[in-house]
């Protein structure tokens, strides 16, 4: 694996075993985090995105098992080689990787604290797990925690009790659990979706400022792009189960590439846009085998070719690649008008607010 | 938080004993509003009976004898009984008997709910093999039949045909005496605690804060006990009392099964022979035995459920 | 809806089938023997089962350690024996079936009209005449269900009427909680509010409104209240304060049978065997329903 690189996935396969038979859920997904920076994953929800970082930390339900591909983690800088997760069983990842080096922030800050166990013991188990700190070491670093997450008063909150939280409260407890174990790695899955809005923004500001402080890696999952357009540095698209497109922040943002990421951009509201476009159509059923390209049915510009054979991934620059025949033999077909107004708009705000 | 939590306690006992004085007063009027005294079918002449209601004390009022019969049953004395054996002190009856009782419910108890706390985890843990339906199938048998059919199976196979353990109970082996009886009484908790535990851990087990403690490598016994089974008792404790009930009523057909000399087989006699005294006290004993079940799951409550706990602080 | 998702359980539809069977079996057996249930004949005491056809199989034949009890009575069929005063035992099982059945069943029925008219007074009305209420039901809780049915038994002249009586004084309780906090939680759904502001009548919003939605909820209780029913009423008919002979329950039958179970275990072993067989397909039926009604309101 490349020495810049925190995580790689190549090729991941992934099934489940459901009622109605096996369901290719990811199919040949290939993922690079580089170290420091954040990859987001974007994509409507069922697009695997989930199932995939949890993946990496051996967290799939009994249902589902990974038919390919390899998962690698750098070892720490000058410490140890890289590891192919994948060779592990679920407990060798759980008892080294998961909390040590990679650590997860989860959607819904009101079901992921346990109900029964005071915030404090929540964030120092990890550490006791792990590190070699004793009981009043770990209390000691976990009030910095708490400190460091920006909640206020952190010795109270140490004997407190989820539900004697806020919503924004319990996302930075979860957030302080997540850096406990002293990993490098942070899955953030969706971490802001179930906040107030005004909470999001403090959520991510914390976030950034934590990923500096600690020159955290962090893969981001959303549907939301404007978290994505504040949060990554690298995007990867997903759709049923596949990465139809990913590139650097601005790739994606000014040159996108996919019909599917023109779609979702053309529904990201904004000042100037009379209305809103969303993509027509519902993600595959996945637990059918599916023939060419998984998005032909929902898109307007599908080739014939697409409904009979997966289009190849075609490189567009040394960071953007896109799953496309639009781009076959050197093509570069222009965006839709309307979509080329929009980026054009928010490029000028964007320019103005700076 | 504390200061909350112990005025809630304070105002749950008050109710309780309040509760508790209230069925004193509901038995004592049913037991007077009997067809038959304790002196009926003795062939009394008219005479004679004022003699003995006097003696007794069954010539005042109401309410009068209700008063006294409070009082004298904070000092721990129940009267005596009547018709079972003739001015016998009844605390003296029970002297023997409520240990006896206790023990075989205690027993009971502790096998029902430490096996079927352990059926119901295993079946949860092993849910998708053939260990879980199987768990399922035999605990919604289990809860489908009575004590007393698991008390005749016991008797004739295991005490009758295969000869171990004491037919009746017997004074000479008072400990294993209890043991048939108290596996009697087990099966029907240990089912339906092993039926709830296993549903309520297979819900905790697939929700998200089990997640988060995997994400945080917690190894798979600490994700169990430490973050799981607390989480799953709560709707388990509910039962309890409703569980108590059930012994109770069990415990009077299989004491009388087993001919144990308990509280069960005396409160059975005491009815048939309409024996007052005997009758009420035993009555206040189970109510006060239940009540004080209701109150230490309430308590258990809330040390298991921290929201609860701070829920009730507050009101 | 219910009624589809309930058919699709084969455990919970095993369990309907059993009852009706039961059911049928307990009201139609009786015309297939022709013994009464009182019919006592001493000359034929203790006999061990025997079915014809089956008997051919060398189970039921009347053989019993090695002796044919039946000798000398070429015609004579008793399907499950014959008991200590050879009274002939499948129809006093079926009498016995038929009367806990009926029993149980009536008493949660009465169960139900009292607890819906407790809950909907207490529930809907609410005020000062729910506080009194609730105050009242927390004292009844307090006392053991066994030992209210124990008092009333001793009061009361012993028959049908008065065990009936003992299983509502029992059963009543828990169903009037439960309609109680389903009108409470109904009251506040938008469609009742609605209801409300259009000026409907209190007894047509209670009538029209919350009780059709309550009673998915309502029925699954009444399901698994008729299998305590039955073991309350056949607990106390064991303690001898059941139906009097020659009378029977399932209960009393059980109890007899338990008498002499060390020499004639089938005395005791088939009215349990009928007994588990009914209260399992009752609970069966129950957790079916409950499941079909979960997936119901997961669903909506």
């Amino acid at each position: 694996m490349k020495d810049k690189n925190a995580l790689e996935i190549h090729d991941l396969e992934i099934s489940f075993e459901t009622s109605r038979g096996t369901a290719q859920i990811i199919r040949r997904v290939s993922l690079e985090a580089e170290r420091g920076k954040t990859l987001a994953i974007v994509g409507e929800s069922g697009s695997g995105k989930s199932v995939t970082v949890k993946s990496i930390m051996a967290l799939l339900p009994d249902q589902a098992r990974i038919e390919g591909g390899e998962i690698w983690l750098q070892g720490r800088p000058g410490e140890e080689e890289p590891i192919n997760l994948t060779s592990l069983s679920k407990e060798q990842v759980m008892k080294t990787v998961n909390g040590r080096r990679i650590s997860m922030v989860f959607q819904d800050p009101l079901s992921v604290l346990n109900p029964t166990m005071k915030v404090g013991k929540q964030i120092m188990e990890g550490m006791l797990l792990h590190g070699d700190l004793n009981r009043k070491e770990a209390k000691e670093r976990a009030i910095h925690l708490l400190d460091d997450v920006g909640i206020r008063d952190s010795r109270l909150c140490m004997d407190q009790y989820p539900h004697q939280l806020s919503g924004g409260m319990r996302q930075r407890a979860a957030i302080a659990i997540a850096l406990s174990g002293g990993a490098d790695i942070l899955i953030l899955d969706e971490p802001t979706t179930a906040l107030d809005v005004t909470v999001q923004k403090k959520i991510l500001d914390l976030l950034q400022r934590l990923q500096k402080e600690h020159s955290l890696t962090a893969i981001l999952i959303t549907h939301d792009l404007g978290v994505v357009a504040k949060m990554a540095d690298t995007v990867s698209v997903m759709y049923a189960g596949q990465i139809v497109e990913s590139g650097t922040s601005r790739d994606i943002f000014f040159h996108p590439a996919h019909p599917y990421t023109w779609g979702l951009l053309s529904s990201i509201p904004d000042s100037g846009t009379k209305h809103l476009l969303s993509i027509p159509g519902n993600p595959p059923d996945l637990s059918r085998p599916i023939k060419g390209d998984a998005f032909a049915p929902r898109n307007a510009y599908a080739l014939k070719e697409d409904f009979a054979s997966e289009p190849p991934l075609i490189p567009l620059s040394g960071t953007h690649s896109v799953k496309s025949r639009l781009y076959q033999d050197g093509k570069r077909p222009d965006l839709p008008k309307e979509l080329k107004e929009k980026i054009e708009r928010i490029q000028k705000e964007a320019s103005h607010g700076r | 938080m504390m200061i909350a939590m112990g005025r809630y306690l304070i105002k749950r006992i008050f109710i309780s004993i309040l509760t508790l004085l209230v069925i004193v007063l509901i038995m004592f009027i049913l037991m007077n509003a009997m067809p038959g005294s304790p002196f009926t079918g003795k062939h009394l002449k008219a005479d004679q009976l004022l003699v003995l209601n006097q003696k007794y004390g069954l010539d005042r009022p109401l309410l009068e004898r209700y008063f006294r019969y409070l009082s004298c049953m904070i000092r721990g004395d129940f009267g005596v009984s009547y018709n079972i054996q003739k001015n016998m002190s009844i605390t003296r009856m029970l002297q023997v008997r409520l240990p006896l009782t206790i023990r075989i419910g205690l027993q009971a108890m502790v096998l029902g709910t430490i096996l079927g706390l352990l059926l119901g985890i295993l079946s949860a843990l092993k849910h998708g093999t053939f260990l879980d339906p199987l768990v399922s199938a035999l605990s919604m048998l289990g809860s489908s039949i009575p004590s007393f059919v698991f008390a005749l199976g016991l008797m004739y196979f295991i005490a009758y045909k295969a000869g171990f353990l004491p037919l009746l109970y017997t004074m000479d082996a008072p400990g294993e005496s209890t043991i048939l009886p108290s596996i009697a009484l087990a099966m029907f908790p240990m089912a339906s605690i092993a039926r709830l535990t296993r549903s309520e851990m297979i819900s905790v087990l697939s929700s998200d804060y089990i997640l988060l403690a995997r994400s945080k490598g917690v190894p798979e016994s600490g994700i169990i006990f430490r973050h799981a089974l607390r989480n799953a008792l709560v709707p388990v404790l509910t039962i309890m009392a409703p569980m108590l009930v059930e012994l109770i009523t069990g415990s009077m057909v299989v004491e009388n099964i087993f001919a144990v000399p308990g509280l069960g087989t005396l409160f059975v006699t005491a009815v048939q022979s309409n024996d007052y005294n005997v009758s009420i006290t035993i009555m206040f004993l189970y109510s006060a035995f239940y009540i004080s079940a209701m109150l230490i799951v309430d308590i258990l409550y809330g040390y298991v459920d921290p929201r609860i706990r701070l829920a009730k602080g507050r009101s | 809806m219910l009624w589809d998702r309930f058919r699709k359980n084969k455990t919970a539809m095993a369990g309907l089938f059993t009852i009706l069977l039961i059911t049928l079996l307990s009201l139609a057996g009786p015309l297939l023997s022709p013994y009464a249930y009182d019919e006592v004949d001493v000359s034929q005491q203790h006999l061990p089962p025997r079915i014809p056809v089956i008997e051919k199989l060398g189970i039921f034949d009347g053989i019993k350690d090695g002796v044919d009890h039946y000798a000398g009575m070429k015609e004579v069929y008793h399907f499950f024996g014959t008991d200590t005063l050879g009274r002939d035992l499948w129809v006093r099982v079926l009498l016995g079936t038929r009367i806990s059945l009926y029993v149980a069943i009536l008493a949660v029925l009465i169960d139900l009209s009292i607890g819906i008219l407790y809950g909907v007074t207490a529930g809907y009305f609410g005020g000062a005449a729910d506080l009194v209420m609730q105050r009242i039901l927390e004292v009844i809780q307090g006392i053991p269900s066994i030992v209210a049915a124990t008092l009333f038994m001793m009061a009361l002249k012993p028959g049908l009427a008065a065990i009936t009586l003992c299983l509502v004084l029992a059963g009543w309780v828990s169903i009037s909680l439960l309609v109680r906090s389903q009108v409470l939680k109904l009251k506040e759904m938008e469609y009742v509010l609605a209801a409300k502001t259009l000026g409907q009548s209190d007894l047509s919003i209670i009538f029209r409104e919350i009780l059709p939605n309550a009673a998915g909820s309502i029925i699954v209780m009444a399901m698994m209240s008729i299998p305590q029913a039955v073991f309350l009423e056949s607990t106390l008919s064991f303690m001898g304060l059941g139906i009097p002979d020659p009378y029977a329950s399932l209960g009393s039958l059980i109890h007899s049978g338990f008498q002499s179970m060390l020499l004639y275990p089938y005395m005791a072993a088939l009215p349990v065997f009928v007994f588990v067989l009914l209260v399992l397909s009752f609970n069966l039926i129950a957790d079916g329903l409950r499941d079909a009604l979960d997936d119901e309101e997961a669903a909506r």
